[in-house]
């Protein structure tokens, strides 16, 4: 029996990411190209192993996910972002919800398989989170409205669970996260309240990103998160740990994507030449030393989730990384690359989506320096 | 009042690039041709009339071919425009055309002057785009760190106009790959969006590899 599979050298696959590993290698693999066509057509999926297992996940570490991303990455990263799981806003509500919240979230997860969002994200601000727009205002004891517009966020079409964060106050106390569950959106979209619409985008289409309109949208006081903790501790401190520990999983992603697209290079296209593997030795080894800061900073955020700069680090030259190893592909096999091979072409469209996952490049290199300098600074004192 | 559309989920511009491509091609190389072939790869700007003899062109002369002498790879971002990339498999006729260097190079330059006129345009839009947007207290393109990029966005497109004026293509795929990834980080989470500059720039690169690259040099 062959062990090339749309691409795959079952062995290599192997070799890098262990026996357990290549099932879910494989799976996402062999849907890519059908779920980039129909992002929406992963339901038909959703009991999947693959998917049973990221559904399952209630508290695994940040190593853990980290390794997994990549790994279902390496089969491909489009089809890992359109799966069903806690994603993000499982991330947000392990740090900002109470017991009972959370049992709802995961117990509705792992028996629904859904997809889950988390809208931040506004169309003026970016996700400047300091700069919120959308309204949270309270109508009596028990109910809140929500009013504002959400945008690019991760299956906010179809997600049947999320998280939406608004603004309570002024200031950044201010920030309040809460959780909208199944029946609540479908309640909204049917009163009007709640419009949800995919958006039309070309790369990563897996992320099924889309735009949520709140117009006075029910929220009842039960679904605001946070409410057993310091008001300090809600907001906007909250959600600093949630990215922070998903910047690794990001990052995760972008390694197993440019992985895959070398390896491929040499299964797929044949090409054994002596340039080509040359180039490959030097990316390959380019994505080992990244590989090596990646499982060292998720392993920081396991510890302290609050310092940010070695996962800002990590996230914006994996990036940068991603974006270099595809050029230097493209540029080196040439046409070919993109007119021979459709998963190649689709991946030289996707690998642009990193970018603007959990923070752009220019906001992380901020953190960096602006932890580096404050490091110094503690140290002269 | 701006004449470009502000609105985030709207494509900026809209320069018709498959009718672009299209005209392109008629003007060139007559209506009767169907596509461009560069290196044994070609982009399909319309459905072919007949697939069964697909006449196309190269630097060589006229290329007329078989069903099973060409294929035809499908991509859902092309589709929804109506293009389509395929590779010539060889076995095909080829009639000799002294004229045909001569008219390849003028559909490059008329790609090129294209690609150059979509890069400017849009910046123009993210000029204006980011001067209304306000961030932390002012208007976004007066943060440093944008300044720092638009400056390195002129240095591109300065390069491109003095290439393109003096008919010199050799390092254009380059400098067009790069000012679209300056771009794009300009126009941030929409970038991502259909008729937004990553797809422009994703469109460019494969017209540039086919027609335009030239080696693994850059």
């Amino acid at each position: 029996m062959s062990n090339l599979f749309f691409g795959l050298d079952l062995n290599l696959a192997e070799e890098r990411y262990g026996a357990e590993a290549v099932s879910d290698i494989v799976f996402a693999r062999r849907i890519a190209l059908s779920i980039d066509n129909d992002p929406l057509g992963i339901d038909y999926y959703r009991f999947e192993p693959t998917i049973t297992k990221l559904c399952k996940d209630r508290d695994g570490s940040c190593v853990e996910r980290s390794k997994l991303a990549e790994i279902i990455a390496y089969g491909d990263a489009g089809v890992f972002l359109a799966y069903p799981n806690p994603s993000l806003a499982g991330g947000a509500i392990r740090e900002m919800a109470d017991e009972e919240q959370k049992k709802y979230f995961f117990d509705f997860i792992e028996q629904t398989h859904c997809t889950t969002f988390t809208g931040i994200t506004e169309p003026q601000h970016g996700s400047d989170v300091a700069s919120l727009e959308t309204q949270l205002i309270k109508v009596d004891s028990n109910n809140y409205q929500l009013t504002g517009e959400k945008c690019f966020i991760t299956h906010g079409f179809d997600g049947k669970i999320g998280v939406v964060v608004a603004r309570i106050g002024s200031g950044p106390l201010g920030i309040q996260a809460v959780m909208l569950k199944e029946e609540d959106l479908e309640h909204g979209v049917q009163e009007g309240t709640l419009q949800r619409e995919l958006l039309p985008i070309v790369g990563m289409r897996g992320t099924c990103l889309s735009r949520m309109i709140f117009n006075k949208f029910s929220v009842s006081v039960n679904n605001l998160l946070g409410k057993h903790l310091r008001v300090s501790q809600r907001g906007m401190f909250s959600l600093i740990k949630t990215f922070n520990r998903m910047r690794p999983c990001v990052a995760a992603f972008a390694l197993g994507q440019a992985q895959a697209m070398l390896d491929y290079v040499k299964i797929a296209m044949l090409d054994s030449s002596s340039s080509t593997e040359a180039l490959l030795r030097v990316l390959n080894a380019e994505l080992a030393c990244a590989r090596g800061s990646l499982y060292e900073s998720a392993k920081i955020m396991d510890e302290n989730p609050l310092e940010s700069a070695s996962v800002s680090l990590v996230k914006a030259h994996i990036t940068r990384l991603t974006e270099h190893v595809t050029l230097q592909l493209i540029n080196h096999i040439g046409a070919a690359a993109l007119c021979e091979h459709s998963l190649f072409l689709k991946w030289s469209r996707d690998i642009y989506a990193f970018e603007y996952m959990e923070g752009t490049s220019d906001m992380q290199k901020r953190n960096v320096s602006q932890e580096y300098l404050m490091r110094v600074k503690a140290v002269r004192l | 009042m701006s004449d470009y559309n502000l609105d985030l989920y709207e494509a900026p511009l809209d320069l018709q690039l498959e009718r672009s491509l299209n005209s392109f091609m008629e003007n060139v190389f007559g209506a009767d041709i169907e596509a461009v072939v560069g290196e044994d790869f070609f982009l399909l700007t319309r459905p072919l009339v007949d697939k069964s003899m697909f006449r196309s062109v190269d630097t060589i002369g006229i290329v007329v071919c078989k069903e099973d002498e060409y294929r035809i790879l499908v991509d859902p971002i092309l589709a929804q425009r109506g293009l389509a990339v395929g590779f010539m498999l060889g076995g095909y006729r080829e009639v000799f055309d002294a004229n045909y260097a001569t008219k390849i190079f003028s559909h490059q330059t008329l790609l090129i002057r294209y690609e150059l006129a979509w890069i400017e345009g849009y910046m123009e839009h993210l000029r204006i785009s980011l001067t209304e947007r306000i961030s932390e207290g002012s208007p976004i393109i007066q943060k440093e760190v944008v300044r720092r990029i638009w400056a390195d966005l002129v240095e591109r497109i300065e390069s491109l106009r003095r290439l393109v004026a003096g008919d010199e293509y050799l390092i254009v795929s380059k400098l067009v790959a790069e000012a679209c990834i300056l771009l794009a980080k300009l126009a941030g989470g929409r970038a991502l969006l259909r008729g937004q500059v990553i797809e422009m720039s994703w469109l460019f690169g494969i017209i540039n590899e086919i027609y335009i690259a030239v080696g693994d040099d850059l």
